[in-house]
C-alpha cells in the first residue's frame, strides 16, 4: 500500500515536472538550476527524504554506485555522537531493494554515511534489511571528502558493500539470486533543524546481471519530503539539500 | 514459533540464560547446551538443568545472564541506546567471543537465510565480547523511502573489550533472527 502511494506520488510529481520542465530539457538532461521546485506530498513521518530513484528495468538490477562527498553539514547538537542510530541524525545513503517476489522475500542492502552532533561527526555504515535491520559494520569518524559508495552483487547471491575499492562486507543470500527492482540514493534526515547545503550524488550507475556499469538515464523517480529539496542536475546526478536552497 | 520457553542453567559457566524456543530448535539448543557443559566441565561438575517455562512476570536478573555481562550491558550498552527510544528491559546478557559471534552470524537466520561477512570477521576470533539484547521501543531508522516500519522492539548490542558498543541488529518481536544470540563463552 505504501509502495503504491509512493509510486502514485512519483507519477504525479513526474507529470507535474514533465510539464514544467519541458522547455528546460536538452538532450535528455535537465538544465542545472532550472529544475522546478517539486512540491512534496505531506507525509507524516519522522524521516524525510530527498532521494533519486532508478526502477524502469523492473527486477533487473545487480548493482548501484554513487559518488559523493561526506558533507560537511550542520547538524543539531546531540550526545552519544558515535551512535549512528540516535536522532538527530542525517544520512547520505543508498539502497538496493528487493521485491517480495524475491527468493527470500523483500528486503534491501544499504551503505551510507551517518552525520551526528554539532561537530558533524561522520561514520560510514553498511548493512541489510531482512525484516529486521542488521548492521554489518561502521567506520569512522571520517572526513568530508568524496568517495564512491557501491552496492554490488557478485557470484549470484552475495551483495557487497564497497567504499571506493574497499570491500567493507557482504550479505550472502545462501545461493539465492537476489535481484533489485528499485535503486535509490540521496538524503535521509531525522533532524528537522539540520542545515544541509546543496550537494550532489554523481555518477549514478547500475548494473544488470552483474555486468558493466551503466549510467542512469531515465529520471525514473524521486521522493522529496517537506523541509528538503532536490532535483536532477543530469539524469545521473541528483542534488539534495535541507533547510537550504537547491 | 515462540510457543515454548525454557530456562537453561549453566552455573559452571557463571551464566543463567533464558531462551524462547520453538519445538524445532529444542534439539539444537539441547545439543548446544551439552556442548557448553562439556566445555565447562573442566572447571567443575555442574550440569545443565532444563527448567520449566519461566514466568516472565517473576523473571529475575539472574535469568538474564552473568553478573559481569549484566553489568556491562547496563553500564555500557544501555546508555548507548539512549536517544534511540525507550529501553524497558534487558532480556539477555551473555559473554561471548568474536569467533562465536561470527559463527552465529552465518547461521542465525536459519539454514535458508542469509549469512554475512561482517566487520567482526577481521578481528581476533578469541577477542572477548559481551552480547546484550534489550526490549523496548526504538526508532525505526534505516528504512528506505516508502517503507515505513513500526518502531523496533528489540535492540542487540555488542560490546568489545577495546571497541565501543555497536548495534548488531534492530528487530521487532517476531522478525528477528531465528537464533537471537551467539553462543556463550565463559565470562
Amino acid at each position: 500500500m505504501k509502495r503504491t502511494r509512493l509510486l502514485a506520488r512519483v507519477i504525479l510529481a513526474s507529470t507535474v515536472v514533465t510539464t514544467a520542465i519541458a522547455g528546460a530539457m536538452t538532450d535528455g538532461y535537465a538544465v542545472v538550476g532550472r529544475t522546478p521546485t517539486i512540491l512534496p506530498a505531506a507525509i507524516p513521518s519522522t524521516s524525510h527524504y530527498s532521494v533519486a530513484e532508478e526502477h524502469s528495468l523492473g527486477t533487473s538490477y545487480s548493482g548501484l554506485t554513487a559518488t559523493r562527498s561526506d558533507g560537511p553539514f550542520t547538524i543539531s547538537s546531540g550526545s552519544n555522537c558515535s551512535n549512528i542510530y540516535v536522532t538527530p541524525v542525517v544520512y547520505q545513503t543508498e539502497w538496493a531493494r528487493f521485491p517480495s517476489s524475491s527468493p527470500l522475500g523483500s528486503g534491501w542492502v544499504e551503505i551510507g554515511t551517518a552525520h551526528r552532533c554539532s561537530n558533524d561527526t561522520k561514520y560510514w555504515y553498511w548493512g541489510y534489511g531482512y525484516s529486521a535491520w542488521y548492521e554489518l559494520g561502521h567506520s569512522g569518524p571520517v572526513s568530508a571528502v568524496g568517495h564512491a559508495f557501491t552496492l554490488k552483487r557478485q557470484g549470484g547471491s552475495q551483495w557487497h558493500m564497497i567504499v571506493d575499492y574497499t570491500d567493507m562486507g557482504y550479505v550472502d543470500y545462501n545461493g539465492n539470486v537476489m535481484t533489485a527492482n528499485v535503486l535509490q540514493a540521496g538524503l535521509e534526515t531525522y533532524d528537522v533543524n539540520a542545515v544541509i547545503p546543496s550537494h550532489t550524488y554523481t555518477s549514478l550507475r547500475y548494473t544488470v546481471n552483474e555486468g558493466s556499469w551503466i549510467y542512469w538515464a531515465g529520471f525514473d523517480g524521486w521522493s522529496i519530503d517537506p523541509g528538503l529539496c532536490g532535483g536532477w542536475n543530469t539524469a545521473s546526478t541528483w542534488r539534495a539539500a535541507e533547510n537550504s536552497s537547491c | 514459533m515462540w510457543g515454548m520457553e525454557y530456562s537453561i542453567n549453566l552455573a559452571s559457566c557463571g551464566e543463567f540464560i533464558m531462551l524462547k524456543l520453538s519445538r524445532s530448535t529444542i534439539l539444537i539448543v539441547l545439543a548446544s547446551a551439552a556442548a557448553i557443559v562439556t566445555g565447562c566441565a573442566g572447571s567443575g561438575t555442574d550440569q545443565a538443568v532444563i527448567r520449566p517455562p519461566a514466568n516472565t512476570s517473576t523473571e529475575t536478573d539472574a535469568a538474564v545472564g552473568s553478573p559481569q555481562a549484566q553489568t556491562a550491558c547496563h553500564d555500557t550498552a544501555q546508555p548507548f541506546l539512549a536517544g534511540m527510544g525507550t529501553t524497558s528491559s534487558l532480556i539477555l546478557a551473555r559473554p561471548t567471543t568474536v569467533g562465536q559471534l561470527v559463527s552465529w552470524q552465518q547461521t542465525r537466520q536459519g539454514p535458508n537465510g542469509p549469512s554475512v561477512r561482517s566487520q567482526w570477521a577481521s578481528h581476533n576470533a578469541s577477542q572477548k565480547l559481551t552480547f546484550c539484547l534489550f526490549s523496548g521501543s526504538y526508532a525505526a531508522v534505516m528504512a528506505p523511502p516508502g517503507e515505513s516500519l513500526p518502531d523496533y522492539t528489540r535492540a542487540a548490542v555488542i560490546i568489545g573489550d577495546s571497541d565501543g558498543p555497536a548495534i548488531e541488529y534492530l528487530s521487532h518481536d517476531n522478525d528477528g533472527p531465528e537464533t537471537p544470540a551467539p553462543a556463550a563463552v565463559g565470562s
